[in-house]
Parts: structure tokens; C-alpha cells; sequence
């Protein structure tokens, strides 16, 4: 079936998803593994460094709105060691003033949280499009 | 050019050489062209005339016998310069070499000499001339007037006929009759009394001269005086009155003349003592013509008035008076005067040094006229001053109020000039900037504040109300513990002629008010955040059960999880509406533009509410033309846009009824204004509106009639949103509706987006 393949093909690609609530980190982990993708969580900005000084997954969901260190500022220190990494904003209706600042970081995307979750699935199509082989470090 | 103008031109150029001889050097280029541009000029005379003889008047110039009068440029200085070295005249034959005529002006020239100087010495040239230059062969007499100029030079017995003026020498004639008169070989001379007369008065030197020689040869000066001021006595007389000319003037201008030659080397020395004796002699016979003038200026015609005409200019003085009064009176009784007659003519000579006499009433009368004018001049006076006084304590008064009002003002008040120096500040002002009003006075505003207290400056007007100018200053306090915000409102002052003078700035400290803007900002954003993030939690949760990836659902799970679904997303837009309206008030509301294609997001809402729309009964259609129409916008907020009104649509539309969505390109709007534009219309055969309700429609919070009456919920902002999401994007938003007949809503957008 098409869409056996197509999550066969998903068990490369590594997702690791950011967000201080815990309850759209669930529903988000739940759909993303449905689809086949391979994804990790983690509910802050300091553990989201910890595990990107270690590891590098193909894509990362960062959650612009967290309290004590907020998408900007994570990503921003990011950058500082990793510049290419495939980084997708996760915003709520309303971030706008926030974009500009996350594009001058190479922010690749915008994910909507309200949205549907397809959406993230088109995203996530079009990083690998941007980018090749699926890394092999989980 | 007339000879004349030829002479002038060469005087001029003369004058000019000299001049620069004495500032230059004597080879500098332009001491030289000027010496040529004479020689030139020279050589033009002599080529026309053949000789040139420059020659003195008294103080003109006599060039070849014609005379250049002293108003001509130079003549003066030439005449003056050539007869302080004694040059009569001087003359320039056709031959003369030009450095022979330059050595020649060198030496009329004031420069010292010098060792550079070539030829024989400056003295030598203006004492003998050179080859072709002459000096002194030439001289002029003076004639009067009508008579010829004469010219005794043995080489040059040309003589030219001209009008002269009565300065000119004695005719020989004359001189020589005056000569035999005086030595007594005649009694009297027939022609010529006049020109003696006018000689006398206006160039005594000669007369001097004349009576000198005749005194050398006869010996006695005394005798001749006597004799020249009896001849006087006997002939002149008439001529004294006629010409109102004081006698004792006349002969002091002779004895002066006179006198002159007390050191004359040429004179014997009997002479030269007589010389001294000549004053009393002249005071004598001064006083005698006098009075024979004043007695012959009545006798004639018993004229009291020419009588008190001459006396006027005789007697002025107390000593001529005191002499001559006593023996005129004598000598007028003789001729008839009476007493009236004389006391009358002396109370002339006293003019208004005479006394009055009035009576004792009249005195006492002018004496308290007098006082009463003074009075009134003083009490005219204070009123005056008391007047002023009072206007300008009201004036001061008035000031004052105004600086105690400016003092107090809780804002602060600010003046610069037009260079941007404070004029003024007050104490709030003082306060609000950390400066003091003295130390800023005369310096640019913004000096005083030091560099670390001034955070931020917005740059130009935030708020250009035409001539109020706003801007916002950040401040950190003294302690850096608390930041300042004022505003500064500024208006530029005009003066009557509309010429920019300065600027008064009203300072406001809005730092609370900054405070509160940024807390509802922030609690805006917040609650927001926290708003909405229950709501995606739901609506996820939800959706991956709606979307089977739990497991399998039954028909009735199925339908309340639905029912679930679709009112989150009735509480999701009430909020997001809400949040949406605060961002609107707080004016936070911002576009994200992007450039996309207008068809692609109707397809997309209309997929969006296409269930909706079908479980109502009612047909959605979207007519999207072939060509991509793009637009600059932000592509959520039209969507959100045109969600709302097409979910109105579906919301007002009874079952059965039909919407229609359609896009269009226009080249202007339906006002006529030109431009790129894109033009959306929703029409739908709904319930419809009231013609009064067409833009209340869009107000806040109002829920026209037709929605009370369907009983369709609703908010009453979503329309109001809608509106200001086209009205940021610089477009226009409206409705035509019939009740019952349905509704179109349309919008219009410029292409370009908010630019454009």
C-alpha cells in the first residue's frame, strides 16, 4: 500500500519536537510516529541544546512561545553551533512580530499549531527536499 | 578729440605719471606706460600744433594759449607742484626725446632722488630744462576781462584772442598809467580805475608789487602808500558803495601784501623799514574811507536805508563803532540828518540788543501767562508718565502671570530658537530632563543630557499633525534605576512676517502611560497564548481520533466527537476574534505581506466551509478565472477575511439559497481613483439587510436587526475585523443588500499591497 510505503520510507527521518505543552507534544509525537517518522521530545529550550550538542535529526518543531527561554532565543544559540540544521517555527496564531526575527536565523519554516497536521507533514517534505540522506546517529 | 579734450587728457595722464612716480619705483611697468601714454599724447599736440607751452594762471593751466580751468582733473595739482618749484612755464618742442620728457616729469615728481636716476640732477632740468624742454621762457599776464592774453616771450609772439575772467593781470597800459600816478607825473588815469579797484580786492599781491617797484625807484613807500590810499579816498568811493566792499578788509589784504616783502632781498633797506610804519597808515585811511563811504551812501539820496545797509557791514565791531560813530554823526548833521533820523539808524545798528519798555499790566500779565503754561506743561507731563507707569504695570503684571502659570505647569515648556538653543524652561521642564534651566540657556536642548541618560530618541515626527510635531524621548533616570518616557510636542513659532523664529515643545512624562500601553501588550499576548493553547490541545486530541488514527470509531463517537470539533472551532475564532479587537485598539494589528495569488486562497476557504455550506442546503460556488491574479497581502489575514464573510453568507442564507464568490482585476476603483487593483465579491440570496443598516453593519459590536431576528449567534466583531484587514491594506470595504433578496459584500484591494 501507498501509505505503508510511505511510512516505511518515514523510518529514516528523525523529528525532534520542543514545546512546553506537554499535551500538544503528545498529540503532535502521536501523529508524527503515526506517519512513520522517528521523533524525539523535549519540553525546553536548554534540553532541546543539550540534545542537539549530542545528537542531529533531520528536522526540528521548535515552539516559539516557552517561558524562561523562548524559540528565538534557542534558536539563536543553536545557530551558534549549528548552522544548517533544519529548523521549523511552531507558532500560534498571532506570532507575526516574532517571523522576522526567526527568518534573520534561518528559521526554514512556519508550522501553525492551529493548523492541520497535514501541514506539518508538507513541511517536513519540503526539508527533505532541501536536504539529502537521513542521518543514522538515533 | 578736441584740442581741449586732448589737453585735459594730457594733464590727466601728467597728473597720473606723477602720481605713480612716487608709489612705484621708477622702472615699474606701469610708471613706464603711463610716462609713455604722455609722451604720447604730447607728441599728438606737438604734431597738430607744432609747439607745446604749459603754462600757469592763478590756478589754471594755460596750454598753448588756451586755458584749462581748475575744475578739470589735475589742473589744480599740475599748477600747485609746478609753482611750488617755481616753473612758470614750461615748453616742449616736436623733437623731444621720450626719456629727455620722462627725466623731465621724474623731476616734477616728489620721489626723493635717488641713485638710480639717470641724467642731470632733478634741479638742474626744472632750473634749465633740456634739449627740447624749456622752462620759464613763457609768461603770462594778467589781463581783465574781455582783454587779450598776452605773452611776452621772445620766441613765441602768438597771441590768442579769449573771454578771461577778472583775475587776469593789469593791461601794460593800466599798469603803466597807475605807475605815473603814483610817482606823481600824472594826477589821475583815465581808463583802467575799475580794473585798479578790482585788483585791490581780488589780488592785492600786484598792486603790492607795483607800489614796491615805484617805491625802489622814488624812495619813499610811506609817500606812495599815502598817495595810492588818497587816490582811493578821491576815486573809489563810489565803487566801495556799489560793491558794499569794506575798505579796512581791502587795505589789510594790501598791507598783508605788503608786508610780505619785509625780507625781500631785492628791496633797499630804507624800504624795508618803511615797511613796518605801513599798518598804522593803513588803519588810518581804513577808518577814513569808511566814513567818507558812509557819508556818501546817505548824502546822495537821503537814504537811511543804504546808510544802515553799509554801516551793517562796516560797523561791527564795538572799536570801529566807538571810532567812527562820533565824527559820523557830525558829518551826516552837516548833510541834514535829522536826530529822529539818526537815532532811528543807530537803534538799527543795535539790532535786538535794545531795550523795550511795556507797561507794569502787561509785564504782569506776560509774566503769568508764563507761569500758567508752565503748570500746565508739567501737569501734561505727568499724566503722561503716570499713563505709561500704568500700562506697564499691567504689563508686568501680566507677565507675571504668565511665567507663574508657565512655572507651575505640570508639563514642562521648552523654547529654542530657530538654531535649536533653549530660550527657556521651566521648572518641570528642569525636572523631567535633569538639566538646569541656567546651565541650558543659549545650548542645543538635548546638551545637557548626558549621553548614557538619553536611551532613545525617535527620530522625526511619530505624530505630524501638520505644525505639532511628536516624538519620544527615552530617558534613564539619575540612579539608572527607572527608565523615563516623555513625550515632546513641539510647534514651531511663526513671527508677523512668517519667518520660523523658534520652537516651543510641551514635554509630558507618559512614562506610566507607556507602562500601561506595554502591560496591555503584553497581558494581550499572554492571555492569548493561554487562551488558545488549551484549545489546540483539544482540537489535536480530537482530530487524531476524528482522523481514525486511534482506532475505529462508532457512528455515534463519531458524531458528538464532531459536534466537539466544530464548536472549538467556534470558541477557537470567538477568541481569536477577540484577541484580534484588542490587537485593533491598541493599533497593534500588523500585516505579514507576501505576494500569492488570489484564487489559490478562495479555493482554499471555499474548501474550508464547502461542508458547511453543503449541510446548510446551499451551493458554494467559486468562480476563479484562469489567469493567476497576484497580490501583495497578507495571505491569513485574507483568508480570516474572507472566511468570516463567506461564513456569514452560509450563517444568513435560508437552505436551498446559493453563494457565489468571485475575484476580479480592475485599473480603479468604483470612486475613480486609477491604480492596480483586485476586487473580491461575496454574493449570497440571504436574508438580507436594511438599507440604514448598510455600514452600521461593520461598527463594533452591533448586531443588526436581521441577526437578532434570525437568531444567529454571533459577536459583532468579525465584520468589524474584517473591515480593518482591508483597511490596512489601504483598501475599501462595503455592502449592497436588499432585504430578503440577498447581500453582496465586496472588497477592494490595491495589487500592490499597502505600498501601492
Amino acid at each position: 500500500m501507498d501509505d505503508e510505503n510511505k511510512i516505511k520510507a518515514n523510518n529514516n527521518i528523525q523529528v525532534l519536537l520542543v514545546d512546553d505543552e506537554g499535551d500538544f507534544l503528545a498529540t503532535m509525537e502521536f501523529w508524527l510516529k503515526s506517519q512513520g517518522y522517528k521523533v524525539e521530545t523535549v519540553s525546553s529550550g536548554m534540553e532541546a541544546i543539550r540534545f542537539l550538542k549530542g545528537k542531529t535529526p533531520n528536522v526540528v518543531f521548535l515552539d516559539i512561545m516557552m517561558p524562561q527561554m523562548d524559540g528565538i532565543e534557542t534558536l539563536r544559540q543553536i545557530r551558534a553551533f549549528n548552522k544548517d540544521l533544519p529548523v521549523v517555527m511552531i507558532t500560534a496564531h498571532g506570532d507575526e512580530e516574532k517571523r522576522n526575527e526567526a527568518y534573520k536565523l534561518n528559521a526554514f519554516a512556519f508550522f501553525d499549531k492551529t493548523k492541520d497536521f497535514y501541514e506539518a507533514d508538507n513541511i517536513i517534505r519540503s526539508v527533505l527536499h532541501f536536504f539529502t540522506k537521513p542521518k543514522k546517529d538515533l | 578729440m578736441t584740442k581741449e579734450q586732448l589737453y585735459r587728457d594730457t594733464v590727466k595722464f601728467l597728473l597720473l605719471t606723477l602720481n605713480r612716480i612716487s608709489l612705484y619705483s621708477f622702472e615699474h611697468p606701469v610708471v613706464k606706460e603711463s610716462s609713455e601714454k604722455v609722451y604720447g599724447l604730447f607728441q599728438e599736440i606737438l604734431s597738430q600744433e607744432g609747439k607745446m607751452t604749459v603754462a600757469l594762471g592763478s590756478n589754471q593751466l594755460i596750454i598753448n594759449g588756451t586755458i584749462l580751468e581748475e575744475k578739470f582733473l589735475g589742473v589744480r595739482e599740475l599748477n600747485a607742484r609746478l609753482r611750488e618749484l617755481k616753473v612758470d612755464s614750461f615748453s616742449v618742442d616736436k623733437q623731444v626725446r621720450l626719456d629727455e620728457l620722462f627725466n623731465f616729469i621724474y623731476a616734477l615728481s616728489k620721489k626723493k632722488e635717488s641713485a638710480a636716476t639717470k641724467g642731470p640732477s632733478r634741479e638742474k632740468i626744472i632750473k634749465n630744462g633740456s634739449e627740447h624742454i624749456k622752462i620759464n621762457k613763457v609768461r603770462y599776464e594778467q589781463v581783465s576781462e574781455g582783454q587779450k592774453v598776452v605773452s611776452s616771450d621772445l620766441d613765441q609772439p602768438q597771441v590768442s584772442r579769449q573771454e578771461v575772467a577778472q583775475k587776469e593781470p593789469l593791461p601794460q597800459e593800466v599798469s603803466e598809467q597807475f605807475q605815473d600816478l603814483l610817482s606823481g607825473q600824472v594826477r589821475e588815469i583815465l581808463i583802467g580805475k575799475e580794473s585798479i579797484f578790482n585788483q585791490l580786492d581780488k589780488n592785492p599781491r600786484v598792486i603790492a608789487g607795483l607800489i614796491l617797484e615805484i617805491a625802489k625807484k622814488s624812495g619813499s613807500l610811506k609817500e606812495l602808500i599815502s598817495k595810492f590810499c588818497q587816490w582811493l579816498l578821491d576815486n573809489a568811493i563810489d565803487d566801495l558803495i556799489k560793491k558794499k566792499k569794506d575798505p579796512a578788509k581791502l587795505l589789510l589784504g594790501l598791507e598783508k601784501e605788503i608786508k610780505k616783502h619785509s625780507h625781500d632781498p631785492s628791496l633797499p633797506e630804507n624800504i624795508k623799514s618803511e615797511i613796518s610804519l605801513a599798518p598804522p597808515l593803513f588803519s588810518e585811511y581804513s577808518n577814513s574811507l569808511r566814513l567818507e563811504a558812509l557819508v556818501n551812501s546817505y548824502s546822495e539820496k537821503k537814504d537811511l536805508k543804504k546808510l544802515s545797509q553799509i554801516a551793517g557791514k562796516f560797523l561791527i565791531k564795538k572799536e570801529d563803532k566807538s571810532e567812527i560813530l562820533p565824527l559820523l554823526e557830525e558829518k551826516l548833521r552837516q548833510r541834514g540828518i535829522t536826530s529822529e533820523e539818526y537815532n532811528l539808524f543807530l537803534k538799527g545798528l543795535e539790532g535786538d540788543k535794545e531795550k523795550v519798555s511795556i507797561s507794569k499790566t502787561e509785564y504782569e500779565d506776560l509774566l503769568k501767562k508764563s507761569k500758567e503754561f508752565n503748570e500746565e506743561l508739567d501737569k501734561r507731563i505727568k499724566q503722561v508718565s503716570e499713563e505709561y507707569q500704568k500700562l506697564n504695570r499691567r504689563l508686568k503684571d501680566e507677565k507675571e502671570r504668565v511665567d507663574t502659570v508657565i512655572r507651575n505647569l505640570a508639563d514642562g515648556l521648552v523654547v529654542v530658537d530657530k538654531d535649536g538653543n533653549v530660550n527657556m524652561m521651566n521648572p518641570a521642564a528642569e525636572k523631567l530632563l535633569s538639566v538646569e534651566a541656567k546651565n541650558q540657556v543659549g545650548k542645543p536642548l538635548l546638551d545637557g543630557i548626558k549621553e548614557e541618560h538619553l536611551l532613545a530618541m525617535a527620530k522625526g515626527p511619530l505624530d505630524d499633525k501638520g505644525e505639532h510635531i511628536t516624538k519620544e524621548i527615552e530617558l534613564m533616570s539619575q540612579d539608572e534605576t527607572t527608565k523615563r518616557v516623555l513625550r515632546a510636542s513641539s510647534a514651531v513659532v511663526e513671527n508677523q512676517a512668517g519667518k520660523t523664529v523658534g520652537m516651543v515643545s510641551v514635554l509630558s512624562d507618559i512614562t506610566r502611560e507607556k507602562e500601561l500601553e506595554k502591560m496591555k501588550s503584553n497581558f494581550v499576548a499572554h492571555v492569548s497564548h493561554e487562551l488558545r493553547t488549551p484549545i489546540v490541545a483539544m482540537q489535536k486530541s480530537l482530530s487524531l481520533i476524528l482522523g481514525k488514527n486511534t482506532g475505529e470509531l462508532n457512528p455515534d463517537q463519531e458524531k458528538f466527537l464532531n459536534i466537539a470539533n466544530s464548536n472549538l472551532q467556534r470558541l477557537f475564532r470567538l477568541i481569536n476574534n477577540i484577541l484580534d479587537m484588542s490587537k485593533i485598539e491598541a493599533h497593534k494589528l500588523d500585516l505579514a505581506p507576501s505576494l500569492f495569488n488570489i484564487n489559490e486562497v478562495i479555493q482554499e476557504v471555499g474548501n474550508t466551509l464547502d461542508n458547511w455550506a453543503k449541510e446548510k442546503g446551499l451551493s458554494l460556488e467559486l468562480k476563479i478565472t484562469p489567469q493567476d491574479i497576484t497580490v501583495n497581502a497578507d495571505k491569513d489575514r485574507i483568508v480570516q477575511l474572507m472566511t468570516n464573510i463567506i461564513g456569514n453568507a452560509i450563517k444568513f442564507t435560508p437552505s436551498g439559497g446559493s453563494i457565489t464568490v468571485e475575484a476580479k482585476q480592475l485599473t480603479k476603483t468604483e470612486q475613480g481613483v486609477p491604480g492596480e487593483f483586485v476586487q473580491v465579491e461575496i454574493s449570497d440570496t440571504g436574508i438580507g439587510l436594511q438599507q440604514d443598516d448598510l455600514t452600521r453593519v461593520f461598527n463594533k459590536f452591533e448586531q443588526v436587526s436581521q441577526t437578532q431576528q434570525s437568531g444567529i449567534g454571533g459577536t459583532g466583531l468579525g465584520l468589524t475585523i474584517c473591515k480593518e484587514i482591508v483597511e490596512l491594506h489601504k483598501g475599501h470595504i462595503w455592502v449592497e443588500s436588499q432585504i430578503n433578496k440577498g447581500s453582496k459584500f465586496i472588497f477592494i484591494i490595491p495589487k500592490g499591497g499597502q505600498n501601492g
